[in-house]
């Protein structure tokens, strides 16, 4: 784990071993870090980061989306319906949601193979997006959704943001769906809920929660949620990340109008 | 997951939505079938457990199986990805003959997401047991704890965190003693240099045949018992699946029921002592969907049912505790 | 064959006159693209409304670059070439160097053509496009020389900076190679290392974590590409787009400094005929590089 090895013929191949530089520890960094009972430092706990979204950028794919909040950016392509691979018929079309990260798109470099990460964000993705689309109207056929993370800032925002970005390139595709899925995540921390955290700060947090829903239904599509937070607290959470899907719902369907 | 003909479907669904609900074993809504639960399974483990849930009473056969097991390995710090204070891996593997449908591509996909789902749980921070560490900066255990899905007749998450929980719970940590060797003078140590000096790692080592990098080790001293339990072994979450036929929901589903319903709820719950539950993870799967109040009244409705479960397994774990404790005490006293 | 150009799908009824005509045309480049193609080079345009000859700036797409905004790489840049979009970024570990080569860091640049960026791709495993894009693009750097290795070197024998340069395209319309390189190239001068030292009693290396210590690479050369399809042994089309590279007979790829403007190769895939004179073809294509160079040094 610690090291990169493994020589692929149909790569360029590197060293057989490297390591991440190791940085010597600055002298402020303890009395600079961020410590339990402090308040947020770079927003409001409600606050989410800025999202710029984008559809259309990829005119190879029949929808696409570019998302970025901050450090997080994805870019999100929809190919499909398209006729599906394997024989078997089947009556319902068939979501298909793959994620990729680049090797640069984390603090530590990751070797361009499939790992568990991106199977368990694809997953997550898959759960908040395949109740909206009205797959009964696509029998034989495969909607295939490609996330490519180009940088990422923890994985909660990578789940809210690649679901935002998926929806809106399903949008873009023409594809019917019941309605836009919006995604955002919270941390509590402390006695407080953070929205939208990023990486270091869902590290110091008890638990995290990400809320798939579809705002104009006012229904939940998946709930996904990882630490330790009592009942009340995450039905707080649920609340407080309901309430800023809808102010991400107008922002994303103002995109979608203004790409027309 | 078995696929079932739309009129199987409505079938069942109609059963469940019926007053009273009607489900095909006769049960009612809230009830399990029978649990089976075994601790000490694998000899050579650390920790194990055998859970079966609906085993058919007749012909000794049939319901959900797991076996789960876990595995102590000592960890260099720093050196091969071990960390401070320990670290627990969780993997889940299916045997195929419980996903006889399935292709391998399709096979491996579920094992993931099981593995995914009990990895995150389990080794989430919150979680982590105490006494994994060995020596400080040094040593610490890594816990492997592998999760073998014999057969799926339904429920197959319940199953893999009762297991999961059972395992750890019998997991015994080794005892250890550290033990701080006296460094021979050799050419290659600096000058100046007292009790626990670098031993170079060009220059063979005094000692033994391991590579020693520090003059401090540890040694496993011989005991009756295999060790002590994981520190907070009360803690470990067990999960219940809510299967959702809008507007009534079930658990412990059978396969067939869990073909007809569009969308299961997991919630994983931990019961400290004192105090209120926590909910360790909590994930939505299918594609049907619920309004945010529905899944509210669920998580709290939830809590009650992993409550229920979580006092029912600890009487039969303490059971087994005991059980075993006394045949590893006889055994003991045999071979002095 | 020919009928397919007159049936109206039954769909298009409820479209307005330019909908349907534009329908047409789509379904006509599908079906035939060569003759689409063929008809709009007889008007002495490109399908995309390029101009036909290689000399005007017009006959190439635009091209923008934007650096150093991912903040998790030691140096990154994205680039646009016309709908063409590739994002490449560096990541500096740290590795023992070769035996052979013990005062020498290592320069690993891979490119990624993700199942995202154009339904010819599939996920998985590097496709063949990808395996020989990433050799051209490895060998344009050796071969220009970007950046002397033994600059990479922090202590000989022991540590080296290994520097991996990975592109991603996000959107393939044609001529990745050149955009590619314009990335990495672009990403390389983007990119600071942080002031490491090797402890020789240790064996460890460890690196300043103060942003004021970084520095630039050695960057000596900055190689760019231009490269340019022939079609039907006569028309050279600088910089292709995708609908056009697979009806190429001919492939030409002309690198030069960007500072000096010196060629540093020329690389050709595909038999170069030119209607028997295919030397001036090749100079044609050579000349036009040098005029293009001006423009796109701009960028790096």
């Amino acid at each position: 784990m610690a090291t990169q090895t493994g020589f692929d013929r149909r790569r360029i191949n590197g060293p057989e071993e490297s390591h991440p530089p190791t940085f010597q520890v600055e002298e402020d960094f303890e009395s600079r870090r961020w410590k339990l009972g402090e308040p947020r430092r770079t927003r409001k706990s409600a606050d989410i980061r800025p999202i710029f979204l984008q559809p259309g950028l990829i005119d190879q794919a029949n929808g696409s989306a570019y998302v970025e909040t901050e450090r997080t950016k994805i870019a999100c392509a929809v190919y499909g319906p398209r006729q599906s691979k394997n024989a078997a018929y089947n009556e319902k079309g068939k979501l298909n949601v793959e994620v990729k990260f680049t090797p640069f798109s984390c603090e530590r470099r990751r070797a361009p193979m499939r790992d568990a990460e991106d199977r368990s964000i694809a997953v997550a993705i898959h759960q908040a997006l395949v109740p909206s689309v009205r797959l009964e109207l696509l029998p034989k056929s495969t909607i295939d959704i490609f996330v490519t993370i180009i940088e990422a800032d923890g994985i909660e925002g990578c789940v809210a943001s690649g679901t935002v970005a998926a929806s809106t390139a399903l949008a873009d595709a023409g594809i019917e769906m019941l309605g836009l899925v919006i995604s955002c995540a919270a941390s509590v921390v402390g006695t407080e809920i953070w929205l939208d955290p990023t990486e270091e700060e869902s590290r110091s947090s008890q638990g995290t929660l990400v809320l798939s829903c579809m705002p104009a239904l006012e229904t939940v599509t998946s709930v996904w949620q990882s630490g330790q937070i009592k009942i009340e607290k995450v039905l707080e959470c649920m609340s407080a990340c309901q309430e800023r899907c809808i102010d991400v719902h107008s922002v994303v369907a103002q995109a979608l109008v203004e790409n027309l | 997951m078995q696929s079932l003909s739309k009129a199987e479907k409505s079938y069942i669904q109609v059963g469940l939505l019926s007053s009273p609900p009607s489900r095909s074993d006769g049960r009612s809504l809230l009830d399990y079938r029978s649990v089976a639960l075994e601790t000490g399974v694998a000899p050579l483990a650390n920790g194990s457990a055998r859970v079966n849930i609906g085993r058919n009473a007749n012909q000794a056969g049939g319901g959900t199986e797991v076996v789960a097991a876990s595995k102590l390995e000592v960890e260099s710090i720093d050196d091969d990805g071990g960390v401070e204070g320990g670290r627990i891996v969780c993997t889940v593997s299916c045997s195929p003959s419980a996903y006889p449908h399935l292709s391998s591509g399709a096979l491996d996909d579920i094992q993931q997401d099981m593995t995914t789902i009990l990895h995150q749980t389990l080794a989430h921070p919150s979680l982590h047991p105490n006494n994994l560490s060995i020596l400080p900066r040094k040593k610490s255990w890594l816990l492997n704890l592998d999760v073998l899905v014999l057969a799926d007749a339904g429920n197959v998450y319940d199953a893999l965190f009762i297991a999961a929980r059972a395992a750890l719970w019998d997991t015994k940590v080794p005892r250890t003693r550290s033990v701080e060797y006296k460094a021979r003078k050799t050419t290659g140590t600096k000058p100046g240099g007292t009790g626990d000096m670098d031993v170079d790692e060009e220059t063979p080592s005094g000692f033994d045949t391991r590579q020693i990098q520090n003059a401090t080790d540890f040694e496993l001293p011989d005991y009756w018992d295999e060790g002590e339990v994981l520190d907070g072994r009360e803690k470990w979450p067990v999960c219940v699946t809510l299967n959702l036929v809008p507007p009534v929901h079930y658990l412990d589903a059978t396969g067939q029921e869990e073909a007809a319903t569009p969308l299961r709820l997991l919630l994983m719950f931990t019961f400290p002592p004192n105090g209120p539950a926590d909910v360790q993870a909590m994930r939505m799967l299918g594609p049907g969907e619920l309004k945010i109040t529905q899944l509210k009244d669920l998580i709290v409705t939830g809590e009650k049912y992993a409550h229920d479960l979580y006092h029912s397994l600890n009487v039969k774990l303490k059971e087994e505790d005991v059980r075993r404790n006394q045949k590893a005490r006889d055994r003991f006293e045999q071979h002095r | 064959m020919t009928t397919t150009t007159t049936t109206n799908p039954a769909s298009s009824s409820s479209l307005s006159k330019p909908e349907q005509d534009a329908l047409k045309a789509s379904i006509f480049q599908r079906l035939h693209p060569r003759v689409y193609l063929e008809r709009f080079l007889a008007e002495n345009v490109r399908p995309d409304g390029r101009s036909l000859g290689c000399n005007a700036d017009s006959a190439w797409r635009d091209v923008s670059v934007n650096v150093g905004s991912i903040s998790t790489a030691d140096g990154s840049a994205l680039v646009r070439l016309g709908g063409t979009t590739v994002v490449c970024g560096v990541k500096a570990e740290i590795a023992e160097p070769e035996l052979d080569h013990a005062g020498d860091g290592f320069l690993v640049p891979n490119l990624d053509l993700p199942a995202m960026c154009s339904p010819r791709f599939k996920p998985g495993p590097p496709s063949e496009d990808a395996q020989v894009l990433s050799d051209r693009l490895n060998e344009a750097l050796v071969v220009s020389n970007i950046l002397p290795l033994t600059s990479l070197c922090i202590h000989p024998g022991k540590a080296a900076w290994v520097l991996y340069v990975d592109a991603t395209c996000i959107n393939y319309d044609g001529n990745v190679f050149d955009a590619a390189l314009l990335a990495m190239v672009a990403a390389l001068k983007n990119t600071t290392l942080p002031k490491a030292t090797f402890d020789e009693e240790t064996g460890r290396t460890t690196c300043s974590s103060s942003r004021k210590f970084r520095t630039p690479l050695g960057i000596t050369r900055t190689p760019i590409a231009m490269s340019f399809g022939v079609f039907d042994s006569k028309h050279i089309l600088p910089d292709p787009t995708s609908f056009e590279e697979p009806l190429l007979d001919t492939t030409v790829s002309i690198l030069v400094d960007s500072s000096s403007g010196a060629l540093i190769s020329v690389s050709q895939l595909g038999l170069l005929d030119g209607d028997g004179d295919g030397d001036a073809l090749l100079r044609t294509c050579i000349a036009s590089a040098g005029r293009r160079r001006d423009v796109v040094a701009k960028y790096i």
